[in-house]
């Protein structure tokens, strides 16, 4: 095509990577912004994935290979979508694109320069289970994989010691760049998917809960990670600084539910799929999830659901969420409740894992703002109110897709990118 | 033509270089016995994947007239796709081309380097001997028609013929019912039902066939032919042409009487939800059979859900929105839900339940119930018994799948879920395809899907369909397909049960299989089931990958 | 045979999007592995039929691993 038309898609989760490679296959030109090194979301988080227990990167690493290989896609990482004005079929968008000081062009991906690095930081993308460099990828696996350098911690770029050259001289295929500037990319672009995805409910506000207290209370994606082979343990399921297995775990469901208001749709499945995978490789262990309702909304959930509950798990009704404590006892985690018959029980075990309620993505306010979309009470963004059924924001010509608009799971995020991408294409038609 | 291999080895910067002896590599590779009559241009690059590299490869390629093409690199996951365009831009067919994988499965994981140089031989050997066996291969163009078949006229149904239909692309519309419309009638979506039926009627891109069904589908993704039969007159029947099809025919209510503890002998006053939307749509209230409003109302949660093994998602919400209803019509009703599980998957569903029950409806959690006329005996999940006698009892019976979703399944040779829905060919990353290639799935056709999800999925199918079947655009199948030697097959059909794309089909005539290159991805199902070894897939036939076996192991 | 000296010659057959991507990352993450294991990439394991094990096993390979 001559002139293609251009598209803007802000968010490389499942949701932004399946809108785009449909786009670039309709013959359209994509930008595809995304504020992390790397693309791919949340579910290269996951080692494995519901309902079938398949390995996440074997489904999502294809995807991810395609994308960075398309001629017709710009994947701009590191960046944030700052403005856009005008109007559907003539948006003029500025992206705001921070510098990863590492040629995207000339770096192999070796990994020579990490070592060197004198910087040791968390990682956050690993939820701080392990460390990282200042010049650093997320995770092995990571694509692209190419380091970026954290400006505001490497000596060199803060100027604390400007004189280390230690991952210039390491690399050897000149491709560490100090010289690098952050930029401002202009872009026009017909129509805007945002996909931005989701960020976790934070368990510190539930002080009952003694995260952060107690080493042995883990969140759900901390959990993921333990859990992933290219993880801070290999997939080992050690407790927190040691090299011991847990022999008995409690899996605490809606943790945060009635702070945000909903239920986060995933947490059910996703609590199931960790109880699974620990009686998989502990199979002595006894896990306990206590739950106080359960939300199956595929077809083939209850299926695997009940596996779990016949197999792996034993499930207990909590009747008040509010009412649950966390403390220790006996060199263990005392997790009390109430049950059914609302009077206080309590089990004592190695591990807690607090599935944590899904919230709108840190980013959502300050992108809603430069998109002038309006967002619903719980701050995600609303879906046009007057367009039922549709996946139409309250701006003409701005669609959304997946966990930006709503908790839901893969299946969900996909069918909306794929009815965004109609909406685009439709919009293009006329 | 004689052969000219060119064999190009990669440093990728240290990478390889430093880990395994490239001169001695080159050396090596430049005096094999077996290739001692081909013309071996054997060099090495620092890096082949540069814009540099690969101007030097095409260079090479094009200069040295190469007839096969070897490198020696990294994983054909990195850099495949950047060779096989290298060689497009030249004469050299890019499947007379081979990537051997000596960086990830030698440099990178054999820390001696004699024994690394030594394997790192042994592959290129290997993608020697293979490149060799190779055939050219070339991409074909099909012509494609962009029209699409909707079969259900349903919320689903109806809202993807709206989104279809345009200049360049036309829609029929078929239902077995008499008129449009589905089940979707209650409340808020009546007037969104009656608003979609009245846009279908002004469409000129939209044929609607109403008491109308298919009768026979052959064909594949953008070469549909269609027949379809009336309902009333089996004779009478219509042929079409289209490039897609969309399934969309809903869902039916599992019926309660078939469970012994649903014993209400056909009460009245003891309804199920479709019966209830039924009744509010034709009166705009609910009532009791003798017209009066109901002061105390039962609703029974889950029915039948342990029998079809799944929950259907959407009736909580739904029976919440019926007690609201209900409370709006007469503020001091008696209201007890009986539920098991709460499922309220929406981000909205949360507060609606948090407002119903402040104003005083009850919930309690079952084990176990039974239904005698009005009566509702049940357990708890603490074991303990009680009794409900109320005016009106309200079954959420269990959504199951269509009672035609079988004989249409076998018609379009798609698969159906173990629940009896049809089944998405990836229930995560593809789930409105059927494992069919050009047959879509949407609504509660697909599994429970209430008026957003079925609107929602509506629109993904036509997303999927507008950048398949693009108006005017050929369709490019794949290249690296099977395909059966006439002369070897004994025509057991083996090979049509493991096909995972119905690629595959049954020449009566011939007696022997076929394979649909339209429709074949290559993944060799058919070939590992062949019992007299008659299938071969393209590019990965056995004596190619004879060569690479042979050579490892030298 | 020499019990000492015996180097096995193992035939991995790999699905290209699994397993050989996990050898891929095994390779990428520097982990070391036996040189005995020669990788055919396959675009399916299922792919692999009874001709090309029992060959596999003529020309020399003292065991096969199909991985996907």
């Amino acid at each position: 095509m001559d002139n293609p038309e251009n598209v803007l898609i802000i968010g490389s989760g499942v949701a932004g990577m399946e809108a785009s490679l449909m786009l670039s296959k309709a013959g359209k030109k994509v930008y595809l912004v995304e504020n992390l090194p790397i693309i791919g979301g949340k579910i290269i988080k996951n080692e494995e994935s519901f309902p079938n227990m398949d390995c996440s990167t074997c489904l999502v690493a294809p995807i991810q290979q395609e994308i960075l290989q398309d001629a017709n896609i710009e994947v701009l990482t590191l960046s944030t979508v700052e403005k856009v004005t005008g109007k559907p079929g003539d948006f003029k968008v500025i992206v705001r694109k921070k510098a990863r000081y590492v040629s995207l062009e000339a770096c192999l991906g070796c990994g020579m320069c990490y070592p060197v690095c004198p910087v040791v930081l968390k990682n956050e993308w690993e939820e701080n289970l392990m460390d990282k460099k200042a010049i650093y990828v997320p995770c092995s696996g990571s694509l692209p994989n190419v380091p970026a350098i954290d400006a505001s911690q490497c000596l060199h770029l803060n100027g604390k010691d400007k004189s280390c050259n230690k991952c210039v001289e390491a690399c050897m295929f000149g491709a560490v760049d100090f010289s690098q500037k952050d930029e401002e990319i202009k872009v026009n672009v017909t129509g805007i998917i945002v996909a931005t995805g989701f960020d976790l409910f934070n368990v510190q506000e539930l002080q009952n809960l003694g995260y952060g207290k107690y080493p042995g209370v883990y969140t759900a994606f901390e959990f993921e990670r333990l859990f992933a082979s290219n993880g801070p343990t290999e997939g080992k399921l050690f407790l927190r600084d040691t090299e011991k297995t847990p022999d008995s775990v409690a899996i605490v469901h809606c943790v945060g539910r009635d702070e945000v208001g909903y239920c986060s749709n995933i947490c059910c499945m996703s609590s199931s799929k960790h109880a699974r995978f620990i009686k998989h490789n502990l199979h002595d262990a006894k896990i306990y999830n206590i739950y106080s309702d359960i939300c199956l909304s595929d077809k083939s959930y209850q299926k695997f659901f009940d596996e779990t509950k016949s197999h792996d798990s034993e499930f207990i009704f909590q009747s008040d969420r509010k009412k649950m404590n966390i403390t220790k006892k006996d060199g263990k985690l005392e997790v009390s409740y109430f049950n059914g018959k609302e009077t206080k029980e309590s089990i004592l075990v190695d591990m807690v894992i607090l599935a944590n309620a899904l919230r709108p993505s840190d980013t959502i306010e300050e992108l809603s703002k430069a998109l002038e979309i309006k967002r619903d009470s719980f701050g995600f963004i609303e879906i046009e109110p007057s367009k039922i059924g549709s996946v139409d924001t309250s701006r003409p010509g701005i669609f959304v897709a997946g966990c930006a608009e709503g908790p839901k799971d893969v299946q969900g995020s996909v069918i909306q990118s794929e009815a965004a991408v109609a909406g685009i294409l439709s919009m293009l038609d006329q | 033509m004689s052969e000219k291999i060119g064999i190009y080895v990669c440093e990728c910067g240290p990478n390889i270089a430093d880990k395994v002896d490239i001169e001695n590599i080159m050396d090596e590779i430049s005096k094999l016995e077996d290739f001692k009559n081909k013309e071996l241009v054997v060099k090495k690059h620092k890096l082949l994947c540069s814009n540099e590299g690969k101007e030097f490869l095409e260079k090479e390629i094009n200069e040295n007239k190469l007839t096969h093409l070897v490198c020696a690199a990294c994983s054909p996951r990195d850099h495949d796709t950047t060779f096989i365009n290298v060689c497009k831009k030249t004469h050299l067919n890019p499947y007379l081309y081979r990537i051997v994988n000596i960086r990830e499965h030698c440099a990178w994981i054999i820390p001696d380097k004699d024994e690394a140089t030594k394997k790192a031989i042994q592959y290129i050997h290997a993608g020697m001997n293979r490149v060799l066996y190779q055939d050219s291969l070339f991409e074909k163009e099909l012509d494609s028609n962009p029209d699409v078949l909707v079969i259900g006229g349903g919320i689903a149904g109806m809202e993807a013929a709206l989104n279809l239909a345009g200049k360049q692309r036309r829609v029929f519309l078929i239902d077995k019912e008499e008129t449009l419309g589905g089940k979707a009638a209650f409340l808020t979506e009546q007037n969104i039902v009656q608003q979609k039926i009245s846009d279908i009627q002004k469409n000129n891109n939209i044929k609607v066939f109403t008491k109308t069904v298919l009768d026979k589908l052959i064909g594949f993704m953008g070469n549909f032919e269609i027949v379809l039969k009336s309902t009333e007159n089996p004779d009478e029947t219509t042929e079409l042409l289209a490039g897609a099809l969309v399934v969309a025919i809903g869902y039916e209510l599992f019926n309660s009487k078939k469970l012994s503890e649903f014993n209400y002998e056909d009460n009245d006053d003891v309804i199920n939800s479709l019966e209830l939307g039924r009744m509010f749509s034709e009166n705009k209230k609910i009532t009791l059979k003798n017209g009066k409003e109901p002061k105390s109302v039962t609703l029974v949660h889950c029915v039948g859900r342990e029998k079809v093994g799944f929950c259907s998602k959407i009736c909580c919400n739904y029976m919440l929105r019926i007690s609201n209803y209900l409370k709006e019509q007469s503020s001091n009703i008696k209201i007890t839900h009986l539920i098991k599980y709460l499922n309220l998957p929406y981000k909205e569903d949360q507060n609606y339940y948090d407002k119903i029950k402040e104003k005083g409806v009850e919930f309690i959690r079952y084990s176990d119930l039974s239904v005698k006329g009005t009566k509702v005996e049940y357990t708890d999940i603490n074991d303990k018994k009680g009794k409900l006698e109320s005016e009106l009892v309200i079954l959420a019976p269990a959504m199951i799948a269509s009672k035609d979703s079988e004989e249409l399944a076998e018609m379009l040779n798609i698969d159906l879920h173990e629940t009896g829905y049809f089944q998405e060919i990836h229930q995560k990353i593809n789930p409105v395809s059927s494992t069919t290639d050009g047959i879509f799935i949407i609504g509660s056709a697909r599994g429970p899907a209430n008026i957003v999800d079925a609107m929602q999925q509506a629109k993904a199918a036509t997303g999927k369909i507008f950048t398949q079947l693009i108006p005017g655009e050929k369709i490019i199948p794949e290249v690296m397909v099977s395909e059966i030697l006439e002369a070897y097959c004994t025509g057991c059909q083996t090979c049509l049960n493991v096909c995972s794309y119905d690629a595959i089909y049954f020449d009566d005539e011939r007696g022997i299989s076929v394979v649909n290159e339209a429709v074949c991805r290559g993944c060799g199902n058919c070939v590992g089931s062949c019992p007299s070894g008659s299938i071969r897939t393209k590019h990965f036939t056995n004596p190619q990958l004879y060569q690479e076996v042979k050579e490892a192991i030298r | 045979m020499e019990k000492e000296n015996f180097k096995p010659q193992i035939v991995g057959f790999l699905c290209n999007w699994c397993t050989y991507a996990a050898a891929d990352q095994a390779g990428a993450s520097r982990k070391e592995i036996d040189s005995s294991l020669n990788v055919v990439r396959v675009m399916c394991s299922s792919r692999i039929d009874h001709n090309l094990l029992l060959n596999t096993y003529f020309s020399g390979a003292d065991g096969i691993l199909v991985a996907g």
